[in-house]
């Protein structure tokens, strides 16, 4: 036995060791170290939400009261409004002090081209390069992000949780995925809370606050069942070259990965979690009707902040909708008289509206933004429902009393940015919330850039934030490995931090 | 009429080359992963008559005896390399449900994306940091219901007793492993629950033998190694392949017979085996036409277009039924697949189609051969690659362009909006001919779509919900006399599917995304592929016999011989 418990924990290093080598191809930085818990608080968990149709700037961010531009590029959210004509963050004035609005991101990485199965131009398939960091493939339907994992993924390879937890709204495609495995394939997102449930507890979990009985501790035997299974891994792994034995590494990593951490395998006691791994949401994940939406973005949300409090998940990404399902055309506010006669009974939201709005002048552009903002509106209740559901639900180890909210890094983003047209790499509109201010700075509007100027904010200096908001000191770059060289993509964006 | 029942073989599918070839780098044919070089066909010499002669027997090596050509991804030894494959979320539940009975907590995987469609690909087919707690948490959850049921699920007399520890151990490490144990194994899963004994409880110690092997790659792979150059997979090995590629199952106590006497390295004893698995293959055949067809988007899709969500599953339910009548019961042909002139509908089926219904139930009713006819005319395809609010022509020209005739698309150039610039071309009021031609003769779009749009046009009979249609969404009249690809006038989608049977491109297309499921990786064309083309020869031999094909795959040195893989 003692060997076995040898084994697993010298298995349960090099796992971590794995996830430096993981970030070692694209991060040489992250091999040095690797990382701690950022403070004696609860843990912080990670959450990426995206939702769909690009944004027009100007209708996007908070703006005075008497209207115009901010005056500064660093101002309390307090001192502005999202209350205007068209305004797309209407939903985001309640949580004015627990959002960071960002204005002048760049996804510059889908532009660089650095190598030549890559893609340099816009399109609904750089939305991989927002969590990867990465170039885009030329071939879209392949997905393939060239073994770059998204970011996602790269931290629950570094953080103590069993669950990764991928879920949708809807499904997505091979060029509409948040996340990207170690490799850089596409991972499918889970369209059903009552499957994203199962995925994050097993039936078998309870609770530690209820039953009353003294908890048996079953590590032994949880060692010697996972020793046998490891040993039977290494037995296989002797016959075997290649790709074929990494396979069976990853095996091994993953499994001393869960094996190690402490109530993972068996459902031991976590704080004061109240959800038991027969608490199945009933909502399943047909949208059915326009109102179905937000009732599964709330489902899976809930799911996701049980997982989150009951430490068995600490990472997790929402796609609600992509730019194909056409709800948005059932929305009152959007089938306005002017619409209603410019286009047939059930046009498409996205081909028809939207790139007609980039396209539009005069009145036709100013009937257009009203419907295509009224859409981008119903978005943002979207993520104002996601917060909600993590607001509502007590941290059961954050020693303050917070919420999952104030515990967790909220990274809402557009699958576009846009410069004077749709489906461009320039502008990504992009918010982030929650964390309770403690590295990312909260209640803030945030212009990182001459918005006019050619000037490029990369969008991989705000996932390096996230690293170091999560607690991996260590990061200085996450991204294509092809451009770990290039200044303007080092470090964190420092305005953000605190 | 204007369209004619041709058989366009190989003029329509040279004619389709060059088409694609105008495209201008906007498309391209797929290839095999590593280039084509190395899979052209001949090198192992030609093919027997039947396409199954000279196979060489077990031992051969294929570019070396009649019949045996390159197969794989390595150009120095293209044979398939060794491999392990993890089993698919639908295979692990069966092999629960086989081991213990229905009533098992179901386990879903969280997967990489599909290639091409296909969802179950070795390569992709891993336990790695996304997905392990979803394996381990599922295989406690049906240790600990395993337990609960006590002699159901263990098969004992006497649950809670020593002697059912062994009992238990005589057949379940053999039938999860799907091969025979040895008696070390057994020792050591003895000792497993002897060292559990002496700290924990009973149910738990059981519980933890359970989970062992159920967490064992035993369990979780099926491997693909063989023995020593030639290198041959073993009889179990042939056996696990057969049964998962053709039923999604494990293999059943005659093939398990078969793998122990030693038979399956023989071409004819494989044969007789997938013949015989033929009639439990409705759960392949069913999953692999609605993955190539990309088919899983009914649901979302009929919710969009307003259909009520039990038609939708009538839909799906026709689909499932005519697969297995058409391909199990009637031992049908390709063509069957997609021109029969009949289907089984419930009866608010059938009014949505507007055809008669016997009486009550799923019932076989007769189509009108002018309206629909096969697959690609029900409500399932039609329904998934629907449009609401617009016309259909480039979601399903498409799906038929990339999918069912394997052409790879790029998205529009760099700069262009695509709506922008077709509304430039044509005034808001315009007929969906007046679209296709638009786009067709559009520069950037043309290379693609001059192809795949006058298809999608042919399917504009029928509306995004399905219906037959004969006016379109913006009120025009439906217009669906087309010059496919400029060689031949069609004006209806079952003619179109009907002669689509028998083009050349369109056959080769179906028989590399048929061995891309089978064997779980993406060979490539049958033109530059011995090991498919032999099939392909045999497909169009038997005239589009579904059986014949597999059965030369099966029978294929291909099938059961790997290469080593270089080392790390």
């Amino acid at each position: 036995m003692s060997s076995s418990r040898s084994r697993i924990s010298r298995r349960g290093f090099n796992a971590l060791l794995g996830g430096a080598a993981l970030g070692a191809g694209l991060l040489p930085s992250w091999v040095t170290r690797t990382g701690h818990a950022q403070n004696a608080g609860a843990p912080m968990r990670f959450l990426a939400v995206r939702t769909p149709h690009g944004a027009d700037r100007d209708t996007w961010i908070p703006r005075p009261m008497a209207g115009g531009e901010p005056p500064s590029t660093d101002m309390a959210l307090g001192e502005l409004s999202f209350e205007y004509t068209d305004s797309v963050l209407g939903p985001m004035t309640p949580w004015k002090d627990k959002i960071t609005v960002l204005d002048g991101l760049d996804t510059q990485v889908s532009k660089e081209k650095t190598r030549a199965d890559r893609r340099d131009y816009h399109g609904h398939n750089e939305q991989g390069a927002l969590l990867t960091g990465a170039q885009p493939p030329a071939d879209r339907d392949s997905g393939n992000f060239d073994n770059h994992p998204s970011l996602d993924f790269f931290l629950h390879s570094r953080l103590s949780s069993p669950a990764l937890l991928t879920a949708s709204v809807e499904g997505s495609g091979t060029w509409k995925c948040m996340s990207y495995d170690e490799r850089g394939r596409p991972r499918d997102p889970e369209p059903d809370p009552r499957e994203l449930f199962r995925q994050a507890f097993p039936a078998d979990f309870r609770p530690p606050t209820t039953g009353g009985t003294p908890q048996v501790d079953f590590s032994a035997g949880e060692e010697l069942i996972h020793g046998y299974s490891e040993s039977a891994l290494m037995r296989l792994r002797q016959r075997l070259v290649g790709t074929e034995r990494d396979k069976i590494d990853k095996h091994l990593d993953a499994m001393a990965r869960l094996a190690a951490q402490s109530g993972g395998m068996s459902g031991g006691p976590v704080g004061m979690c109240m959800t038991s791994g027969m608490d199945t949401p009933t909502r399943d994940g047909n949208v059915r009707n326009v109102a179905g939406v937000e009732e599964i973005t709330r489902a899976h949300t809930k799911v996701i902040a049980q997982a989150f409090a009951c430490g068995r998940s600490r990472v997790a990404t929402l796609q609600i909708l992509n730019d194909y399902p056409n709800w948005f055309t059932d929305l009152p506010d959007v089938q306005t008289p002017y619409i209603m006669g410019h286009y047939p009974p059930g046009f498409r939201f996205h081909e028809n509206l939207v790139h007609d709005y980039w396209g539009a002048s005069g009145n036709d552009r100013v009937e257009m933004r009203k419907a295509y903002c009224a859409g981008l509106r119903w978005s943002g209740t979207h993520f104002a429902a996601v917060l909600d559901e993590l607001d509502k639900m007590a941290d059961p180890l954050d020693p303050m009393g917070g919420s999952i909210l104030q515990n967790t890094i909220v990274f809402w983003h557009n699958e576009f940015g846009h410069e004077g047209h749709d489906n461009q790499e320039t502008r990504h509109p992009s918010v982030i919330a929650g964390g309770g201010g403690r590295v990312l700075k909260l209640g803030r509007y945030l212009r990182l850039r001459n918005i006019q100027s050619q000037e490029r904010v990369p969008h991989n200096k705000l996932l390096t934030s996230i690293c170091l908001a999560m607690g991996l000191n260590d990061v200085n770059y996450f991204g294509d490995r092809d451009l770990t060289g290039r200044a303007n993509y080092q470090g964190p964006l420092l305005p953000l931090m605190t | 009429m204007m369209y004619r029942w041709v058989t366009p073989g190989l003029t329509l599918g040279l004619a389709l080359a060059l088409a694609l070839g105008a495209c201008s780098g906007d498309i391209e044919r797929s290839a095999a992963p590593n280039g084509g070089d190395p899979f052209v066909p001949g090198l192992g010499g030609k093919l027997g008559p039947n396409g199954t002669g000279g196979s060489g027997g077990p031992g051969s090596t294929p570019g070396t005896g009649p019949g045996g050509g390159p197969v794989g991804t390595d150009s120095d030894d293209p044979r398939i390399a060794q491999r392990i494959w993890r089993l698919s979320s639908e295979q692990f539940n069966a092999e629960i449900e086989r081991l213990f009975g229905a009533g098992a907590p179901a386990v879903k995987i969280p997967e990489t994306a599909a290639e091409a469609g296909i969802t179950n690909i070795a390569e992709n087919a891993l336990v790695d940091l996304g997905n392990a707690s979803v394996f381990a948490d599922g295989v406690r959850a049906i240790a600990s219901w395993v337990v609960m049921q006590k002699n159901t699920t263990t098969r004992c007399t006497n649950y809670g007793m020593e002697p059912c520890v062994d009992s238990f151990l005589a057949w379940f490490p053999k039938a999860a492993f799907r091969r025979p144990v040895t008696s070390a194994e057994i020792a050591e899963l003895r000792g497993l629950f002897d060292q559990l004994r002496g700290t924990y409880d009973y149910d738990y110690s059981f519980g933890g033998v359970v989970r062992a092997v159920l967490l064992s790659p035993d369990f979780l792979y099926r491997s693909e190694l063989g023995g020593a150059e030639p290198m041959v997979l073993s009889n179990n090995e042939i056996a696990n392949l057969l049964a998962f590629s053709i039923t999604d199952h494990a293999p059943d106590a005659d093939l398990l017979k078969a793998a122990e006497m030693g038979d399956l390295t023989d071409p004819d004893q494989r044969e007789a085996q997938a013949r015989r698995l033929m009639l439990k293959s409705e759960t392949a055949w069913q999953r692999f036409f609605w993955e190539w067809l990309e088919m899983h988007t009914l649901e979302s899709q009929g919710a969009e277009v307003g259909l009520d969500a039990a038609l939708v599953a009538q839909m799906h339910e026709e689909y499932r039924k005519f697969v297995r009548e058409v391909i199990i019961t009637e031992k049908g042909t390709l063509r069957d697949v997609l021109s029969a002139p009949y289907t089984w509908v419930q009866p608010e089926l059938a009014e949505h189609y507007g055809v008669d219904h016997p009486g009550t139930g799923l019932m076989k009713v007769e189509l009108d051969p002018g309206e629909r006819g096969g697959i690609l005319t029900q409500g399932a395809w039609l329904v998934a690659h629907g449009k609401k609010g617009r016309d259909n022509v480039v979601r399903r020209g498409m799906n038929i362009f990339r999918q069912a005739m394997c052409n790879n698309s790029l998205a529009p150039p760099a700069g262009l909006d695509v709506q922008a610039e077709l509304k430039k071309l044509v005034g808001p009021d315009a007929t969906v001919r007046e679209i296709v031609d638009a786009r067709g003769s559009a520069a950037a779009c043309g290379g693609c779509h001059r192809v795949a749009d006058p298809v999608g046009m042919l399917f504009e009979s029928f509306g995004s919900d399905g219906k037959w249609q004969t006016t379109d969404v913006a009120g025009h009249p439906v217009d669906t006399e087309v010059d496919v690809m400029g060689l031949g006038l069609y004006d209806s989608a079952r003619a179109y599917a009907h002669a689509l049977a028998d083009d050349m491109a369109f056959q080769r297309c179906f028989v590399q995304r048929f061995t891309h499921f089978l064997a779980g990786i993406d060979l490539g064309s049958p033109e530059m592929v011995a090991w498919t083309q032999q099939a392909h020869e045999r497909l169009l031999e038997t005239d589009l016999s579904l059986e014949e094909l597999l059965v030369s795959l099966v029978r294929h040195p291909a099938f059961i011989e790997r290469r080593t893989e270089a080392g790390p």
